[in-house]
Formats: structure tokens, sequence, C-alpha cells
């Protein structure tokens, strides 16, 4: 059996190859890239079950005074969210291969190999070194990935670096609070002492928990840290944002639950609210407020990729406030909408980066009527908005009835009332996404040039479709593996394939479906019996009689997308206007003078990376006097 | 069929209201047979996908809500689902009427969405409302809960959240006030602007099922839901009724002076009613 | 006799057509074109005093919906224009109802220098409806009319545009595409 730290110095070396030598042959090397992920998913397969397979490495060293010897162990946990990285990907591949023909940065396999190797360890590793090591690399290498080498994309990708940076000293300021404590740095010993210390003495846990959450938070874009997130997309290259958005996000929900929810979730002894600790509360409530603003702030977004970032933003929301319930029904809607969201929102972008392919445009408001066109396209990204909208027959319904069920379960309305809220919000912006891009009118460019992706870009969109609707029809495939990963966070209940539990209801999946199935088939046989239909062009269209082409009015001004949603964009005019951007902004600003101040000595340049490196620094130095 | 039926009474009450004598009751089947064997004019096939998605997706909502208690199959009336399959719906009605390229039709539907908005937090607050006092997410058990004559009916016992339910249904079934989505002198009625022929007749029918089936959760919500057919028949037709005089006499709002009230007057009102409930 | 009035109705529709038939005289959807002076008529039609919602007739807001269009007055050039625009924009089954005298000789504008005498030259008109303008129960007793030959199957105006497509769009040319006034003209074209 191939061993995870193979699998990693496998994926470092390949990066090492393409970045060498295959510079010039992209097909090439994503050709390799996409043979690692198929044989990572093959090894993983493998792996499953095998839950007490470890391995360690034949090396050991000092880290301060403590003895490492570093080395990976198969967890549930891991291993989920890497075969998720590893298929994702694989997935990703070819939509990549047909992509990269046209403009693309040759930069994105090593690197993209180079965050695959981080998550491995980040996934299996057995000590916290390892871990920050995984991290930090994770943010450097997306962080090339998403600036692709671009002057004018180095301020968005330099906000995406500057919060990876925060994430990954907030990290190491907290594992170092842990090596201090506990003289080791073992992940899993130091959660047993954790529980302890937590439960003795609340105090002295809860700073390390809270960086840790924090830490994490920010990495899954959570208010106020949310502002990375429809920046780093944007910039991103088309087809690497599926990766940001379906995994990139996960990996602060990876760590929540690797670390914070356990201990706060056992161990916490101090003051609770609601029957819920107060840190747990917290945390949950600030979950939902991140889906609520992220609505909101989707409402007025013009562009494609940015609505969508915002609205994974919202689902990272769900997740945080499901997982932080802290109940068995909490952690596994959180984690199947963790899952669920990983397929439909690549998918989503990938229906974008196949418009990107074609239009070249991520303006919503320079688009339209473009699934007459690519009506492939058309039906993944709808299928795609069915559920992110958690709309059954879906996958994203099922998950996000469970966390409404985790939510009741334990009598949060309010926060339920909130979550409906960001839910029908969902189905507003994401309404408006399909209007503006695949429907009304279509431009006249776009009527002559474009045409559907080829059949390669469309292979994942295929696969993704029956993914989505395979897993909303029957999310015991889903549910059923998950069990022993279940099993660590204390349920064993045994799933059946197509009855869901809740705390105050059940769901027949399988029923619901076949119901609606046979509601189309009604609703299509009374279309189809009744008398004959008449195609006009798209432009014959009610007027008030006028013709539009004496208007001057083309098809391009005939498209309505331009303030969408105005009335209620208006109606929360008061709180776009103290926005966080602002905030940030004005921080930024006195970051930068006083960057400039130290940097005058050294450089003429300045910008936000070296003032984080002094800080770094001067973490570190602190650290050592301490 | 109830739901056409129940349109064609509604317009006789509303005839009656301005002192008219109104259409036959059975007009809206003429309607609708009339719309169904006409000629139809279309722009792009996702219109037909659309309009026999959104059907569909209507009458499996209408399927899962308990009629007299009686379901078809063992679901009992899960409130969720009932929501989030209605929507899908309305989804459908949304994606055909926006194929059609008129730039009225998305207009109408931001508006019915805004609005859409405004009714979906009153109404969760509402069955929030009722999940927390039974215990139970099934419109079956909560219509159980009120067995035992009229005084143990919700509507006596909660009478500030039936205020409020019926100023969401109000904007559910987009009667007047909340009537924005379909303004006909403003926007050309706005996403049926392109709809003749059979996907008007469809979109009748759509219109038909999602007002059974919301009179329907009422009905099962505030009025214990019936012990036969019939009765649970007449009790939807009470609640219809309300809408439609309310309707007859109401102006218009506009969109966001709508959502702002609906997330002020019946929101506060059910807080008031928790309130209530829960420091008992 | 009867029998001849059942073969004349056989050659005109089938059994199925004279059942579809009978729904579609039951229910009339109207879009009312309002160019003319005559318009301020269908309001006491449609309110209490005449009710004509109780024949099913109502007003649509978009031709796609509607069944019949109802020209009530005067069509000046630049108003013809829209109102073919509109009807050909009708779904069939279409009929047209002219109302008033001015769709049907141009009434008192008979010699004006940019109004159309003759509507149905243009448009196949169906039925017409005299006066100037009419009252509201020579509306009702047109309606009437118009339910009785639908279900004689013979309100077939939209099968006379087809077939005589090329007359109507010729006429509708002449009219829209000509250079300077009507005036003095219209003694030529009512000959
Ligand atoms: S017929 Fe008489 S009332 Fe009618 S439009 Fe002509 S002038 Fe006016």
């Amino acid at each position: 059996m191939i061993s995870i730290g193979t699998m990693i110095i496998l994926a470092v070396v390949l990066a090492l190859i393409t970045r060498v030598f295959l510079m010039k042959h992209k097909l090439l090397s994503w050709v390799l890239f996409s043979a690692y992920t198929a044989f990572s998913v093959f090894v993983l397969l493998k792996l499953y079950g095998n839950w007490n397979y470890f391995e360690t490495m034949n090396l050991s060293y000092l880290v301060g005074r403590i003895n490492m010897r570093p080395g990976f162990m198969n967890k549930p946990l891991g291993w989920f969210f890497s075969f998720f990285v590893m298929a994702m990907s694989f997935l990703n591949s070819f939509f990549s291969m047909g992509f990269s023909k046209s403009i693309h940065s040759r930069n994105i396999v090593p690197h993209w190999l180079m965050i695959l190797a981080a998550s491995l360890t980040v996934f299996f590793t057995k000590d916290w070194l390892l871990f920050i090591i995984g991290w930090e690399t994770l943010g450097w290498a997306s962080f090339f990935i998403i600036m692709g080498g671009k002057q004018k994309k180095y301020k968005d990708s330099m906000s995406y670096y500057f919060f990876s940076l925060v994430s990954g000293m907030l990290l190491i300021a907290a594992v170092w609070m842990i090596g201090i404590k506990f003289r080791t740095l073992n992940i899993h010993t130091t959660t047993r002492s954790m529980i302890i210390l937590a439960k003795n003495t609340p105090w002295q846990a809860f700073p390390i928990l809270l960086m840790l959450t924090l830490s994490f938070l920010i990495k899954s874009g959570a208010y106020p840290f949310h502002i990375w997130a429809p920046r780093a997309h944007k910039s991103a290259p088309a087809d690497f944002s599926p990766f940001i958005s379906g995994i990139m996000i996960k990996f602060g929900i990876f760590g929540l639950l690797l670390y914070v929810i356990p201990i706060v979730s056992k161990g916490y002894a101090g003051y609770s609210i609601f029957g819920m600790p107060v840190f747990a509360w917290v945390f949950s409530w600030l979950g939902i407020i991140t889906s609520a603003i992220a609505t909101v702030l989707a409402f007025s977004e013009n562009d494609a990729k940015r609505l969508m970032a915002y609205s994974s933003v919202a689902n990272a929301g769900y997740i945080i406030t499901a997982i932080f319930l802290g109940t068995a029904l909490g952690i596994k809607g959180g984690l199947l909408h963790a899952f669920n969201h990983m397929i439909f929102k690549a998918v989503i972008f990938m229906t974008i980066a196949a418009v990107v392919y074609r239009t070249g445009e991520t303006d919503m408001n320079k688009m339209g009527g473009l699934a007459y066109k690519m009506p492939i396209t058309f039906m993944t990204f709808l299928l795609g908005i069915i559920a992110a909208a958690g709309i059954a027959p879906m996958n994203g319904f099922v998950s996000k009835w469970m966390i409404y069920q985790a939510l009741l379960g334990q009598k949060h309305y309010f926060m339920t009332v909130a979550m409906f809220f960001a839910s029908t919000g969902a189905f507003l912006y994401l309404y408006r996404a399909l209007h503006a891009i695949f429907l009304g009118q279509i431009r006249e460019v776009h009527e002559r040039e474009v045409k559907e992706v080829p059949f390669l870009m469309q292979i994942p969109m295929w696969i993704g479709m029956i993914l989505m609707f395979g897993l909303g029809v029957f999310p015991g495939y889903l549910l059923r593996p998950m069990m022993p990963l279940m099993k660590t966070f204390g349920s064993s209940i045994s799933e059946s394939l197509n009855v869901v539990q809740g705390s105050v209801g059940s769901l027949n999946t399988l029923f619901s479906t076949v119901i609606f199935i046979l509601g189309v088939v009604i609703a299509a046989a009374i279309f189809f019996l009744s008398a004959k239909t008449h195609k006009t062009p798209m432009m014959d269209n009610y007027t008030s009689g006028e013709d539009p082409e004496e208007w001057n009015v083309t098809p391009n001004k005939y498209q309505f997308s331009y303030g969408f949603y105005e009335p209620i964009t208006k109606m929360f005019a008061w709180a776009l206007k103290r926005s966080v951007d602002k905030a940030y902004f004005k921080a930024s600003y006195i970051l930068k003078i006083i960057g400039r101040e130290i940097n005058m000595i050294f450089t003429d340049h300045n910008n936000w990376g070296y003032a984080a490196l002094l800080g770094l620094l001067a973490m570190i130095i602190g650290g050592l006097f301490l | 069929m109830v739901g056409l039926l129940f349109i064609g009474l509604g317009r006789i009450i509303t005839a009656r209201v301005q002192r008219r004598i109104g259409p036959p009751f059975y007009q809206q089947f003429i309607d609708v047979i009339k719309l169904l064997a006409r000629e139809s004019i279309w722009h792009h096939w996702i219109m037909t996908l659309g309009s026999i998605m959104a059907l569909g997706g209507l009458i499996a909502t209408m399927v899962h809500v308990p009629v007299a208690g009686w379901l078809p199959y063992d679901s009992g009336g899960p409130i969720f689902l009932i929501l989030y399959l209605a929507t899908i719906g309305y989804l459908g009605m949304a994606m055909g009427v926006s194929a059609s390229g008129n730039p009225n039709a998305p207009l109408g539907i931001g508006r019915a969405l805004s609005l859409m908005l405004g009714y979906e937090i009153p109404f969760a607050a509402i069955l929030i409302l009722f999940i927390s006092l039974t215990g139970s997410s099934s419109l079956t058990e909560i219509a159980a809960m009120q067995a035992g004559g009229f005084l143990s009916w919700n509507i006596v016992k909660f009478p500030l959240a039936f205020i409020a339910a019926e100023i969401t249904v109000q904007a559910m079934m987009a009667e007047k006030p909340f009537d924005q989505m379909i303004a006909p002198s403003e926007i050309a009625s706005g996403p049926l602007v392109e709809l003749g022929g059979k996907f008007l007749g469809l979109g009748m029918i759509q219109m038909a099922v999602a007002i059974y089936f919301e009179t329907a959760i009422m009905v099962n919500l505030f009025f214990g839901g019936g012990a036969n057919i019939f009765t649970f028949t007449l009790k939807q037709f009470g609640v219809y009724t309300i809408a439609i005089l309310i309707n007859s006499v109401m102006p218009r709002y506009k969109i966001e002076n709508a959502v702002r009230y609906l997330w002020t007057v019946p929101l506060a009102l059910i807080i008031i009613q928790m309130l209530i409930v829960f420091l008992r | 006799m009867l029998n001849e009035i059942e073969q004349n109705r056989k050659e005109r529709q089938s059994a199925w057509e004279y059942v579809i038939n009978y729904f579609r005289k039951r229910s009339i959807w109207l879009l009312h074109y309002c160019t003319g002076c005559g318009a301020v008529e269908l309001p006491p039609v449609m309110t209490s005093r005449w009710d004509l919602e109780r024949f099913g007739v109502g007003p649509m807001a978009t031709p796609r919906q509607a069944d019949v269009f109802l020209v009530t007055g005067y069509a000046s050039i630049k108003t013809l224009k829209r109102m073919i625009r509109t009807y050909e924009q009708m779904p069939k089954p279409r009929w047209v109802i002219g109302f008033g005298a001015c769709t049907i000789n141009g009434g008192i504008y008979y010699k004006s220098y940019n109004v159309i005498n003759k509507l149905d030259r243009y448009i196949p008109v169906d039925i017409f409806i005299s006066g100037c303008m009419p009252r509201p129960e020579a509306i009702l007793a047109a309606l009437e009319e118009l339910r009785n030959m639908i279900q004689r199957g013979e309100a077939k105006g939209y099968d006379r545009y087809v077939k005589n497509y090329d007359w109507y769009k010729k006429n509708q040319k002449e009219i829209l595409e000509r250079e300077g006034s009507l005036f003095g003209e219209a003694d030529d074209e009512n000959k």
C-alpha cells in the first residue's frame, strides 16, 4: 500500500517537474495532474475503513524542548475532506484541460499540486507542526494561483494573502501556547488535554480556543473576514474558482471540526445560554449573521463570480452555525452541507468558468440569453442554483433541512428565522444570476459567436448534475459512508438510503422526488395534450405596440439586469453604508502609513506583506522572550 | 379544480363588493379550457420547461399538504418540504417567463421575489411558534393538536398570530395590497406579459393550485384541519373569502413599502403572540 | 331548412371545434386599443351598471393574452402602425371589433389629413359597431353578435388575414410609406 507520505512527496515532485520541465506543455501537465488526482482518489478509497492506519516518519527532531516525530494517521474526518479535495480536483482537471487552451497562466498546475500536497498534510497529520506548514503552504500556493502573475490583480490577491497570513499567525500563536502548556504537539493527545483543561480552568483554555476559532473562521470567510472571498474569487482564474469556493473555504470548517468543536461541546464549563455554551452560541450567531450579511451584499452584486462568492460565504455561515450547535444532528447537517456545497458550488463555478471561456465576461450586466446558445451549461447552472438555494429535490435541500431541524431541536427560534431570511435571499440573488447570465435577451455579439463548451469541459458538468440530483434523492449514499465519521462525534444512528431523521420530523426524499416527478408528468401531459404552439423570435415582444427597432432598441438594451433588486437594496442602504469594507480600508490606510514609515528605512516599496511580516517577527521575538 | 372554483367564486365576491353581478362560478374552467385550446406563442423551449416545472412543483407541494388529515403517503405534511417544494414551482415560473425576453417579466419576478423575502420571515415565525408548541414540523400533528371543538382552534387561542398569518397569506397569494408582481397597468401584468394560450392556461392552473394549498395550510394551522373533506373545503373557502374581501377594497403598495410592512406589523404581532405564549 | 344549417355548420367546423368554440365564446378577453374618444363608453360597460364580466368578458394587459382587439375609434397613421404590430402579436384565434363610425368610414374625420378611413383595409375586422359614439347597449349587442358568430364558426377574420396577406400588406405599405398628407386623396381611396 502506498503511504500518505509518499502521496505528498509525489505531489511535490510532480509540482517540481511541471514547474521546471513542462512549462511549455500545458495540456500534458494537466493530464499529469488528472492522473495524480485519479490515483490519489484510488489510494484513498483503499484507505477507507482502515481507521487505525498510521505512519510515522523515520525522523525525529526537537522543536524547542519538544521531541517531534512527525507522522500521519487516517481519521474519518481527514479522510472525507481529502477525498473530496481529490475528487473535486479530478473533476476540475477535465474542465481545466479544455480551459487551458485559452489565455491561462502556466503556473496553475504546479501550485495546485502544491495545494494538494499541503491539504493532504493538513488533513492527515498527527501533529501541529506539519499542520502549520501545510496551512501556510496552502496560503501562498493559492495566492500565486489567484494572482497569476498579473499586476492588476495584485491588490485583490494581496487582501486574500493578508487574511491567510493573519490566519496563519493566529494558528501559530495558538499552537505555540498549546506547546508551552502540554509539552507536546500531537493533535489528538492535546485534544484530550484541552478538554480537561477547559473543564477545570476554562479561562486558560479560552484564549487558545478563541485564537484557533478565529484563525479557522478567517479561512472560511466568516463575518467580518468575509471580504477576501469575493475578491479572491474575482481575480482567481475562472477554473480555479470552483476549487476556492468548494474546497478552500472548507479548510476552516475542517479545522473547527478537528479541534474546536470537540473541545467546546465536550469540555466547556463556562456560562451557558439557551442550553449551549456561550462560546459556541456566539459563534453560531456569527455564522448566521455571516450568511445574512453575505445575502444582503449579494443582492446588489453585478459580478457573477463575486455574487457566487457571497453565496459561498453565506453557505459557510450555515455550516458554521450548524457545527457550533454541537449536537450530533447539527454536526451531521453541517458536514453534509459542507460536502454538498463542495459539489454544487464547484459545479456552479464551472458553469461560470464556461461562460467566461466563451464570452470572456464576468459582469452580469454585459451578458444575457446565453442559455439559448449553451443549453447544457444552462441546465447545469439551473440544477446548481436549485441545490444552492436549498430547494427540493436537490442535495442542498437535504442538508439545509437537517440544519433547520438541528436549530429547531435546540430551540434556537431566532436563528431559524434568520436562516429563513438568508435562505430566501439566496433564492433571490441566484435567480438574478440565472436571469442576467442565461435568460432574457441575448446580445448580438454572443448570438453570433457563442456556442456550447467542448465535450471535455462538459464531462464534469454532467457528473455534477448526476451527483446533485442523486444525492438529493438518495442522501443515504453520502450519509452511510459518513457513519464512521459521525461516530467520532457521538452519533451512532444507522442511516437509511432515502429517509432522513430530524429532531422534529423526518424527510423521505425518494417519495417527495417521485411525487415531484409525477407532478411534472401531469403538467407535461396537460401541456402537450393541448393545442399547438408557434415560435417567434426573441425580440417579438410586447412593447406597447412600438417597434423596438424604430427606437434603436437592440437586444443589448432590451435586457433587464441593472439594478435588479433596487427596492431591496434601498431598504438596506443604511447597513451597506457602514460596511466592513470601509473599516478595513481605513485600517489598511493607517497600516500603509505605518508600513511606509518603517519601510522607508529599508526600501522604497511598501505593502501589506511587509507589515504582516514585521508583525510576525515581532510576535516571534515576543514569544522567545516570554 | 377546487382552486379554480375558488377563483371563480372569488370573482363573484369581488363583483358583489363592487356592486356587480359577476361571472358564473364556472367561468375559470371555461377560461382555462379556452386557453389550453388556443394557439400559443413561445420564444424558447425554456419557457415550456419552466411552465411544466412550475406546475409540477406546485402539484407536488399540494400533494404534501394534508387535506382533512388525509395524505397520499405517510409524510405527515412536512412543512419545510412544502415550503421548499413550492419554491421550485416559483423558480420554474420565474425561469419560464425570463426566457420570453420581455423585461417586464423579470421586473415582475424581481418584485415577487422581494415580496417573498418579505412574507417568508413572518410566516417562518408563525410556523416556529407552532412547531415549538407541538414539537413537530408536521402539519397533520399541528392540525390534530387542535382537535375538540371550536375553542381549541388556534385562531381562538392565538388571535394575534392569526392576524399576522392572514396578512402573510395575503402576500403569498399576491392579492392586493400585495399584488405588485402582476400590476397590469404598471408593468403589463409582469410575469404573465408574454404568456398566451396554454402557457397562460398553465399559469392559471398554477395560481389555482397555489391558492388551494395556501388556504389548506392556513386551515391546518388555524382552523383545526377538518373532520371531512367538505368541512375542510368550507374552511378553506372561508380563508379565501377573507383574502378576497381585503383584495377588493385595497390599493397597491410600493414594493419596498410592502416588504417593510411585512417585516414590521405581522412580525411584531407574532412576536407579541410568542411572548404571550412563552411567558404564560 | 334545419338540415341545411347543420350542413353549413359542418362545412365550417368540426364537432370538436364546435365544443371549443363554445368555450371561446364564453370567455372573451379584450385588449382595448383606446385610440379615439369612443373609449369613454367602455368604463360604464365594465363597471356595475352593465357589468361585462357576466359574459366572461374582461380586460387584459397584453396582446398575448387577449382574444379580441377592440379598436375604439379613429386610427391615425401613427397608431395604425402600432395596431398592426399588436394585431400580429396576438395568438390565434383573434378577432377585431371596430368601434364607432370612425373605423367604418372615417366618421367625422372623413377628410382628415392623417386618419385612415377604412380599418378593414388594414386589419380584418370581424364586426363593426356603428354610432358616434356607440351606446353601451350597442357594445353589448355587438359582443352578443360576435359570440354568436364565434359559435357558428363565422368569425374567421384571422383566416382572411392569412389568405389575403399580400393584399393587407400592400394596403398597409401604401399608407405607412406614403409621402405627403392624405388630404385630398381620401376621395379616391373610398371609391
Ligand atoms: S366614431 Fe365618433 S366617438 Fe368614435 S372615435 Fe370617431 S369621432 Fe370619436
